[in-house]
């Protein structure tokens, strides 16, 4: 069996598709920690794009970009759930429904 | 020398510069004012006895076409003169006495020479304008004069009544006087006098009477001269019985030919003078106040004359007038001595037995009394006759004519034996100086005037039945007892005061008032209503303004903040959630926005 | 043979990412946000980026998803996975998103004939792990700093953040 040659088109195509389940993720789960996990998701789909068209133009920049992305997302992440913890000391909840302290 | 004659219009003036005079240095009054009179006096005397040829005349100004400042002198006015400046000479004399220490003193001498200017303006005029201007000036000068005491309760009042009453027959004289001036186109006499009759000219020589019953204190409008007697008693004497009164019988005399070309207009003259004689005779009959007494007879008397002009007897009419002139004013002042004896006594009723005390008092007054009487040989039989004379055209008349002699002598007998006979219980002193010979000219006249008269023919029997009625008057004026009805009705002057002050007074008072309040409030206040009007208005509307349209504003933007800010604010709900959702949304649409492009 | 492995991969990616979104129980969101990473770390092997392969299994699975899982089971989200779970703003984000997709779609199909052919591919070269640390330590030095601030700041952050507050208010 073969199938159609894998171009960089296909690559762009699976980040878009992944992109957009990560942003379905974030906008529709009221848990936090799954919010966050989304933003890996989305943060995860730009490397593909990243990398795929690294290899496009037969250029490193862009994986070298990818690793900068990974460290902010390591980064982020690690402050996200220091501030999760706290929300939950706090608040008491992971819901994002129910953080409404800047609720008019 | 100063031609006297030609110059006959100073006349007048003397008065009018002494009244100036008084006015100005307030003092002085008692020298003034007679010698003003007196200058007068002798000046026209002068003019009188003069060989004039015919009418005098002199114009002073011409005021418009057909309207001219003209004083006339012929011997109707120059006999008017003479008794005005002559009476209002001694009057004036005799008031230096009567006003002796009272304040005022000057004002009333003023007032007085002011008086007597407009009076002889009045009978020297030519024509109706300045005759007219003589007749307001009187009335003018009557209301100061009255008032005279205006500190007293009823003074004022009594003062505007007078004037008045004179007001309402002023009218009547203007009107006339304008209906005459679009028939001849002018005022003068000599022209009036040829006018023909015509029912216009009725209207206008009875609005004339009209005026002339004011003045004269006839029917409709005589109430005013009773309630004058306020008045010092000189006054009384000058203006309410010698001269300002007469004034009416004066204009029906100018306008003799006038009168006999509307000879209706004459009788109802005569008709009203027969009237107001006998009611104002049988009021005088049970009157208390001696004043008051001869000023109904003056009434009645005047009325007399009325009725001699208005039966075209002008001789007789103005004969009347210079006797009554002499013994009323005779009258007046004597009764002035005895106020003045009895410190202001005037109810005879109080008197009594003043005989003794007050023997020349009493002489003087008693031959006043007689004269008016009309006793036989006296000023006032003459005259009087001569009325009665003119009467004989008419039966009823010269009925009412004998029957107001009868009252008349009546109630000067009554007069006479209350004030002088009886019991004595006051204390009282004769008269002197100035306030006792002033009367012996006034005696003298009320004597022997009637001789120098217009001469009766076929007089006899009229002579002879007035003169028994008169002494049948004088003899049953003590024994009369009225029946107390009748009594009662004449004390009540026949309800024609109490007439006139509800028809008049109070309707005009009353309806007078709501029409003037409605006049009041709806023209003459109108501007100051519709500015108040619009003020409010404007504020109303205004302060509507601000708070709707103003206010409004303000309060609409805060409200467009808060409305609009309402589902803004849906928006923050505090969840980041949310917001992510909205970082989504702007994405999508500015991706599509840079699709579309 | 590249694409049987290119789909399998994406299989794997895509269906774990959407277990991640989808599932209630947060520790099977996390067990399938690793499966996915695992499927992203095979693309880039086939992509022949072998070092970022390595960083990204090593990083990515073995840091952020153990903080991750630690994190989960430090908070006691058994409450929160018996209530419901999807906001109620879900319509408005499916439409949003679904307008974005397309969006892209069409962005993709339209969008491409610019892009120039690749040139020939040069698989073996110095390496592509020396290649990245040539440009990550020349080219890009300041940016590797300023990472490494980040990093820093973020360690200092997170640990503050979690601390027990004894001495606060």
């Amino acid at each position: 069996m073969s199938f159609t040659p894998i171009t960089t088109g296909h690559y762009l195509v699976l980040s878009a598709a992944l992109l957009l389940i990560g942003t379905v993720g974030l906008l529709m789960r009221r848990n936090v920690i799954i919010m966050l996990m989304s933003i890996e998701l989305i943060l995860n789909a730009v490397n593909i794009n990243l990398v795929a068209f690294s290899r496009h133009w037969q250029h490193v920049t862009g994986q070298v970009f990818a690793i900068f992305v990974i460290t902010v997302a390591v980064a982020e992440a690690a402050v996200g759930l220091g501030i999760l913890i706290a929300l939950f000391r706090n608040r008491g909840t992971v819901l994002s429904d129910e953080i409404d302290l800047l609720k008019w | 020398m100063v031609n006297l004659v030609s110059n006959f219009w100073w006349i007048p003036l003397y008065p009018f510069i002494g009244s100036l005079l008084i006015a100005i240095l307030r003092r002085g009054g008692a020298v003034i004012g007679p010698a003003a009179i007196l200058a007068a006096f002798l000046h026209g005397l002068v003019v009188y006895s003069s060989p004039r040829g015919g009418a005098l005349d002199h114009t002073l100004y011409q005021w418009m076409p057909g309207i001219a400042f003209r004083l006339v002198a012929d011997d109707l006015s120059l006999l008017m003169v003479l008794i005005i400046t002559g009476v209002g000479f001694l009057i004036h004399v005799y008031s230096i006495g009567y006003m002796d220490k009272e304040p005022g003193f000057w004002r009333y001498f003023a007032y007085l020479n002011f008086f007597v200017f407009f009076m002889l303006l009045l009978v020297l005029a030519s024509n109706l304008i300045v005759l007219y201007a003589g007749w307001e000036g009187v009335g003018l000068a009557s209301y100061l004069l009255i008032g005279f005491h205006h500190d007293r309760p009823t003074v004022n009042r009594n003062a505007n009544k007078a004037f008045l009453y004179n007001r309402a027959g002023d009218a009547g004289f203007l009107i006339g006087t304008l209906i005459l001036l679009t028939a001849a186109g002018t005022t003068e006499f000599t022209a009036i006098n040829q006018l023909p009759g015509s029912p216009l000219m009725l209207v206008a020589a009875l609005l004339l009477a009209l005026a002339a019953t004011g003045k004269s204190a006839q029917l409709p409008l005589f109430v005013w001269l009773p309630d004058a007697m306020v008045g010092p008693t000189p006054v009384s004497a000058l203006i309410h019985a010698a001269t300002m009164v007469t004034a009416g019988i004066y204009l029906f005399a100018r306008m003799a030919p006038f009168l006999a070309a509307n000879p209706d207009a004459g009788l109802v003259i005569a008709v009203i003078g027969a009237t107001t004689a006998l009611i104002a005779a049988t009021i005088a009959l049970v009157e208390h106040d001696i004043k008051r007494i001869l000023a109904y007879s003056t009434i009645s008397q005047l009325g007399l004359m009325f009725l001699a002009a208005g039966l075209g007897a002008t001789q007789a009419a103005i004969f009347h007038v210079a006797t009554h002139a002499f013994f009323k004013a005779l009258l007046f002042l004597c009764s002035g001595n005895i106020i003045h004896a009895l410190k202001g006594e005037q109810d005879i009723r109080y008197m009594g037995g003043l005989r003794d005390k007050m023997p020349w008092t009493f002489r003087l007054m008693v031959l006043g009394g007689l004269s008016l009487a009309g006793f036989p040989g006296l000023a006032g039989f003459f005259s009087k006759d001569a009325i009665l004379i003119a009467a004989t055209q008419s039966p009823i008349l010269l009925a009412v004519g004998f029957l107001v002699s009868f009252i008349t002598a009546a109630y000067v007998s009554r007069m006479l034996w209350a004030v002088f006979f009886g019991v004595y219980n006051r204390e009282a002193h004769e008269a002197h100086g100035t306030m006792l010979h002033p009367l012996w000219p006034l005696a003298i006249g009320s004597a022997i005037a009637g001789y120098f008269g217009p001469h009766q023919e076929g007089a006899w029997p009229i002579m002879i039945a007035s003169a028994l009625v008169s002494i049948a008057g004088l003899y049953l004026g003590r024994q009369i007892r009225l029946p107390e009805l009748l009594k009662a009705f004449f004390a009540r002057k026949w309800f024609i005061n109490d007439a006139y002050e509800v028809i008049l007074v109070k309707t005009t008072a009353s309806r007078g008032s709501s029409t003037l309040n409605w006049i009041d409030q709806n023209i003459i206040d109108l501007l100051p209503r519709a500015t108040a009007f619009f003020t409010s208005t404007a504020s109303l509307i205004s302060g509507w303004f601000d708070s709707s349209v103003v206010d409004g504003l303000v309060k609409t933007t805060a409200s467009a903040f808060s409305v609009a800010s309402y589902p803004l604010r849906l928006a923050q709900t505090g969840r980041t959630h949310n917001y992510a959702l909205v970082i989504v949304i702007t994405v999508a649409i500015s991706f599509g926005w840079y699709w579309l492009q | 043979m590249d694409a049987a492995l290119f789909y399998i991969f994406a299989v794997i990616t895509l269906a774990g990412a959407f277990a991640t979104v989808t599932l209630r129980n947060p520790i099977h969101c996390a067990i399938s946000l690793i499966g996915s990473l695992l499927g992203i770390a095979g693309l880039f092997l086939l992509q022949a980026a072998e070092f970022l392969f390595a960083v990204q299994i090593l990083l990515y699975v073995g840091g952020v998803m153990v903080l991750f899982l630690f994190v989960i089971m430090l908070i006691h989200l058994e409450e929160a996975a018996k209530l419901r779970q999807y906001s109620r703003q879900w319509p408005v984000a499916v439409a949003a998103l679904l307008a974005v997709f397309i969006e892209i779609a069409t962005f993709l199909n339209a969008g491409f004939p610019g892009l120039p052919p690749s040139p020939a591919p040069r698989l073996i070269a110095p390496g592509n792990t020396e290649r990245i640390a040539d440009s990550l330590f020349y080219v890009y030095a300041l940016p590797f700093e300023a990472a490494s601030l980040l990093l820093l700041i973020a360690i200092v952050g997170a640990v503050w953040m979690a601390k027990k507050k004894e001495v606060a208010e």
